[in-house]
């Protein structure tokens, strides 16, 4: 027979991940040695940072304050760290986590699924544990890539730090989108309402740098729990990547709650 | 021993309109029960509150003993199901979906898989998604009858197979019957049902509206015999045909009388005798009739085992 993929619901979500864990793989990898290799190119260039400064601050904003681009932490902290690999992780964690549930359903394999004798619950549990694993997998070895591929001095603790805190995010996006897709069983919803609920936080977490007025807006981004404290310079804050956790968390368990209650499509 | 199924005004609502309505219904043990009715009628909706996938509006169900909700997943453990429009993974091979249901259900064995297979003809080294429909509904049903389930809950299940393979499922039908399991199937093909169950409901637009064994429903079908009367006196013979009990004089033809007879045919046979009859022929009585006549004829609120034949269709 064909191994172990098809022994539970877990190795069987690790199974359906194959593809795109591969595509997105590629992406992180490509990310990761491009932002890498530009560096010293960068670091090298004259008036690099008198440019940067002289950028409108909606714009340093955006792309993750006006750090020192020339040092090694302030230049991943800007490049990939803001950008990019937040939106490659967003990009997975809300296709995947929309699909989880609600994509079985709309494939109409949902029945035939659940006429085996699994438990809801445990079947969003095994699906989001799948999600996670290959997430955690994904950050870890594309980060690993980079780091020796371009061999610069960067606090590896704290890269560590910053990595498990975008695994965090990853987690709270990919787990929102499954909770809504188990609660509602249609994929469109799942990935609209988390998109809509990122790109909100995105905006709010760049608007609330310029307008001290709009700083309670922060609360209610993901993207300022991920990283408002710039922890390639200072570190990780626990409260914050707990309070992802917790968003995660929430989410999925709403999710499975609803899910168990509902009729199937 | 508890009813292998039993619900209890079990009633679902989506929205406005009404998916089932008050089915009361006992499935003894070891029995093949067959669900007639139309596309539409309420039958999957039936056999999806059964399983658990969807809730009741009121009433409940249990299932081998059990409560289709607290007990759901001994029940499904217990249970081979195969759905109404069998869909899975179309990227796996059949093969591969076996391995993945046998590792979740349990109780399962390769070896079962590789009989069953063999028997539909189904090659199981083939993507589902590259299945033609009849191929999909073999994976469909191997997977429902993989592992001996002591219940068998199939939804409209020879739908794409061809003649030979309908045959040889109602022999599977019957062998397991032997082994004593329950089988629920649902259908809206008579004569699937007619050879293989021993009760029948027949549901339409959520309701039961009969709950017989197939031999009183064949009891009430009626025979038609065709007479045809010589030397012009095809009136009087009508007015005498109209004098036997139990039967009834439908269309008169020219010289051919068509008659509906509920009872044996004996009494039209030795009434004809007494003219000159120039041909004569009996049909067996038609089952689809009597099914036709519920379809059509039973309204809602009327008496469940109240029918109307009319020969309009079969």
């Amino acid at each position: 027979m064909n191994g172990v993929y098809f022994r539970n619901v877990y190795l069987k979500t690790l199974h359906d991940q194959r593809k795109l864990t591969f595509w997105i793989g590629i992406g992180l990898i490509a990310a990761a040695l491009y932002t890498t290799l530009l560096f010293p190119t960068i670091r090298d260039i004259s008036g690099f940072e008198d440019f940067i400064e002289e950028l409108p601050e909606f714009i340093l904003s955006l792309i993750g304050g006006a750090l020192q681009f020339t040092t090694p932490e302030g230049y991943l902290n800007t490049q990939p760290f803001s950008v990019l690999a937040p939106l490659l992780m967003l990009s997975y964690a809300v296709v995947r986590g929309s699909g989880l549930i609600a994509g079985e359903e709309e494939a109409h394999t949902m029945d035939q699924l659940l006429a085996n004798p699994i438990s809801r619950v445990s079947l969003i549990a095994q699906k989001s544990l799948g999600m996670l694993t290959v997430l955690a997998t994904l950050l870890w070895a594309s980060i690993l890539v980079g780091t020796l591929i371009a061999g610069f001095l960067v606090d590896l603790w704290k890269l560590a730090q910053i990595v498990f805190s975008l695994f965090l995010l990853g987690a709270a996006a990919g787990l929102l989108s499954a909770g809504i897709g188990a609660a509602t069983g249609r994929r469109g919803n799942a990935a609209g309402l988390t998109t809509g609920v990122l790109v909100a936080g995105w905006l709010f977490n760049a608007i609330q740098q310029l307008a001290a007025v709009l700083e309670w807006t922060r609360f209610i981004s993901l993207f300022w729990y991920y990283n408002g404290n710039n922890i390639l310079l200072n570190g990780i804050v626990g409260w914050q990547a707990l309070a992802l956790a917790g968003v995660g968390a929430v989410s999925i368990a709403v999710g499975a709650y609803v899910f168990q209650q509902r009729d199937l499509r | 021993m508890p009813a292998a199924i039993e619900t209890t005004q079990l009633t679902k609502f989506y929205g406005e309109f009404v998916g089932l309505r008050d089915l009361n219904l006992e499935v003894y043990p070891g029995e093949v029960f067959g669900l007639l009715g139309p596309n539409g009628a309420g039958k999957s909706t039936t056999i999806r509150l059964l399983l658990d996938f969807i809730k009741p509006t009121r009433g409940s169900s249990r299932v081998l003993g059990l409560d289709s909700h607290e007990g759901s997943q001994e029940i499904r453990r217990r249970t081979g199901y195969l759905p109404g429009d069998f869909i899975t993974y179309p990227n796996l091979t059949a093969e591969q979906v076996f391995e993945y249901f046998i590792n979740l259900r349990g109780g399962a064995e390769p070896q079962d898989m590789d009989s069953l297979c063999e028997r539909f003809r189904l090659d199981s080294s083939r993507k589902f998604g590259e299945l033609s429909r009849g191929n999909r509904q073999k994976v469909g049903l191997v997977q429902a009858f993989m592992g001996n389930p002591e219940l068998l809950v199939l939804d409209e299940p020879t739908s794409g197979l061809d003649p030979l393979l309908q045959a040889e499922f109602l022999e599977l039908v019957n062998e397991r019957k032997e082994t004593g399991a329950t089988q629920f199937v649902s259908s809206h093909l008579l004569h699937e049902v007619e050879a293989v169950c021993d009760r029948v409901g027949i549901i339409r637009e959520g309701q039961l509206v009969a709950l017989e064994t197939i031999e009183a429903l064949r009891a009430r079908a009626r025979a038609t015999v065709t007479v045809e009367i010589g030397d012009g006196a095809v009136a009087s013979a009508a007015e005498a045909f109209s004098r036997i009990e139990g039967v009834e004089v439908g269309e008169v033809d020219g010289d051919t009388i068509t008659l509906l007879s509920s009872d044996s045919i004996d009494a039209i046979v030795k009434t004809a005798a007494r003219f000159t009859v120039t041909s004569l022929e009996s049909r067996p009585p038609a089952l689809d009739e009597v099914f036709m006549a519920y379809y059509n004829d039973a309204a809602d609120g009327s008496e469940a085992t109240e029918v109307q034949t009319k020969g309009e269709g079969s």
